[in-house]
């Protein structure tokens, strides 16, 4: 589903991303790890096609930043970004008419599920950093994407919409949809993946596959970036 | 409906409903447009000035050119600004095609733009006293400057475009501009020189003067703004190609006095929470927060005084009280901004920001006005009549700031 062909992505004499490449499958749950600075970030954009780059990327075989590829991804930013002057609703009509989906049901669902069924009236702007995230999470599911990535999803959510996000990640890798999830929180993602990416300096420093290995996933990672014992 | 066009439809929709919402903001709005209408149809019926039309057409292009400037410029030191972070991570990410991108977002800086060329019409009446200009001309002015605008922002894309391609010059550069670290941080970090030399001081409120300075100093802002300086060779065209008197080149130095304000750091301190945090009394703190601001009023005042004195040859003394009295009118309008801060509550956009502040400014400084004009009717000289203006502002702005006193309580 997403394949990607040593990329590299520069910012003047700054490489952010060095010759990146890896595969995730249909209907896998990939992490993306790394420390602040690794370049996780950045490479989720060159994903999205919202940055340029050295290398290939493909989604579900379309080039990155085409329209096609853009139509089987759904995008959750690190930082919640939503129009101030949107409402709830207008945010999700807004994703409808953009993607030209309509699915009335799922919706629903999803402002069920994200609690925002009463707020469907509230702009952007009066909406809590929680409940921004909510937003921005159901408006990357709406139009039912190939593939979904989360960067650092869990950030500002309450108890409750963790679960109901954990949930999510097994229902869309159940309907064979390939989910990417860049976190620093190793606790919140450890049942839930199937391969891991470590970036280190903008390097891909080491792979993991779920179930392979004696290492856990926080000794890789430890062991990977060499930051244990710091 | 496309999907940008909905998504232009209902941002304007909610904005007038929220503007419903604002009783203050809505009579402000109205008073906006009343005064707008009054200096159209009041200047319209009275008397024009009779200076050749050509030296209107003069202004008017130097402005374009200028405009022209400043946004190609903007372009090439951090990319085009049309779009938001918004734009960037629910449009961009879409499949909407590109072009459609690209209109939709040059239609709402054209829209943002537009809105600041409305201070640019409210000098209808200004004009006309020297000029025999008509409202259709003033139409034309307007047409030409959206299509500056338009033309600007196409080229500022294309050299951004053919340096980075893609989204790229949009994705960084609206990130930086709704202030995302995270997003922004490798365009900054290429582009700004950390000379390692840290606050070099700085305690208690104080430190909030020592970070702006630093901040200004890493981003090479100068004391004089671009619009700043345009004024200034606008003076001095004025005074020595045209030969206008004192009154009109003080006019005109005043007009300029809400630039730094809108330039200052403090808008973005009121937003942030530490001002709100550090354990001083309100009234050092903000006067740490403004006094960037005020050294930047400082200087504008000096460097424009001491040109309008030496064209129109004042005396020592009669420069410096020029100098006090253009400062005065500065105060007034840095604490009239801060009262629209204070009863707005909520960080505005410059542009409304500067739309809401100009009517109040002007209704406060008409004491100082009608103080000069009565001293200089009463034969009492430059110097003194300066002297009254001064005086009677420097009495009405600290009751303006009395009002705004409790910024800090509101603006959380």
């Amino acid at each position: 589903m997403l394949k990607t062909e040593n990329v590299t992505k520069s910012f003047k004499d700054v490489k952010a991303n060095k010759g990146i490449s890896f595969q995730v499958g249909q209907g896998e749950i990939a992490l993306l790890l790394g420390l602040n600075g690794a370049g996780k970030s950045t490479l989720i954009k060159c994903i999205c096609g919202l940055l340029g780059f050295e290398g290939k990327i493909t989604v579900g075989g379309f080039e990155s930043g085409s329209a096609r590829a853009k139509a089987l991804i759904g995008y959750v930013p690190e930082t919640p970004a939503l129009y101030d002057y949107l409402t709830v609703g207008e945010h999700l009509e807004f994703i409808e008419r953009a993607y030209k989906c309509k699915n009335p049901v799922l919706k629903e669902r999803l402002l069920e599920l994200f609690e925002l069924s009463d707020k469907r009236n509230k702009l952007g702007k009066e909406l809590s950093k929680g409940m921004q995230q909510k937003l921005s999470i159901c408006c990357a599911l709406l139009h039912e994407p190939r593939l979904v990535i989360f960067d650092e999803p869990m950030v500002g959510l309450d108890p409750y919409a963790i679960k109901t996000l954990k949930n999510i990640f097994l229902e869309l890798k159940e309907k064979g949809v390939t989910v990417i999830i860049s976190t620093h929180i190793l606790d919140s993602v450890e049942n839930y993946w199937d391969k891991a990416f470590i970036l280190s300096e903008g390097e891909l420093k080491g792979e993991m596959t779920s179930g392979e290995g004696d290492m856990t996933l926080e000794e890789m990672f430890f062991s990977v970036t060499g930051v244990e014992g710091r | 409906m496309s999907a940008l066009f909905y998504l232009a439809l209902i941002k304007g929709k909610n904005k007038l409903v929220e503007l419903l919402h604002k009783p203050l903001k809505l009579i402000l709005t109205f008073g906006f447009a009343a005064l707008l209408v009054m200096n159209f149809t009041l200047s319209e019926n009275s008397p024009s000035g009779v200076r050749p039309i050509y030296e209107y057409w003069l202004i008017i292009l130097a402005f374009y050119l200028i405009c022209f400037v400043v946004e190609i410029r903007k372009s090439l030191k951090s990319g085009g600004s049309m779009f938001s972070i918004s734009d960037v991570n629910l449009i961009f990410t879409s499949p909407i095609k590109p072009s459609a991108v690209l209109v939709y977002g040059m239609l709402s800086r054209l829209g943002s733009s537009l809105f600041m060329s409305l201070a640019f019409v409210y000098q209808f009446a200004l004009l006309r006293s020297f000029y025999p200009v008509t409202y259709k001309h003033m139409l034309v002015a307007v047409a030409g400057y959206a299509a500056v605008v338009v033309l600007s922002q196409l080229a500022g894309m294309l050299v951004a475009f053919s340096s980075k391609g893609h989204y790229e010059d949009a994705v960084l550069s609206a990130a930086k501009k709704e202030g995302d670290k995270n997003e922004a941080s490798t365009s900054v970090k290429v582009k700004i020189k950390n000379n390692g030399r840290g606050l070099g001081g700085g305690n208690g409120a104080s430190v909030f003067f020592r970070v702006h300075m630093l901040e200004n100093r890493r981003t090479k802002t100068s004391l004089f703004s671009p619009t700043s300086l345009f004024y200034l060779v606008f003076i001095a065209v004025y005074g020595f190609i045209f030969d206008e008197g004192l009154f009109l080149l003080f006019f005109l130095s005043c007009m300029v006095s809400f630039l730094p304000v809108l330039s200052g750091k403090w808008i973005k301190e009121l937003s942030m929470p530490y001002i709100h945090l550090v354990p001083e009394s309100p009234t050092k703190k903000l006067f740490y927060i403004l006094s960037e601001m005020l050294i930047k009023v400082f200087a504008e005042s000096a460097v424009q005084c001491a040109l309008i004195g030496f064209i129109c040859h004042l005396a020592t003394a009669a420069t410096v009280m020029l100098t006090v009295a253009r400062l005065s009118v500065g105060f007034v309008m840095i604490a009239t901004a801060l009262l629209t801060a204070r009863v707005f509550r909520e960080k505005e956009k410059n542009s409304v920001f500067l739309a809401m502040s100009i009517l109040p400014g002007l209704l406060f400084l008409l004491p100082s006005i009608i103080a000069f004009a009565v001293m200089l009717t009463f034969g009492m000289g430059l110097f003194l009549s300066f002297a009254a203006m001064a005086a009677v502002n420097m009495i009405v702005a600290p009751v303006i700031l009395f009002f705004a006193r409790n910024i800090f309580s509101v603006s959380e």
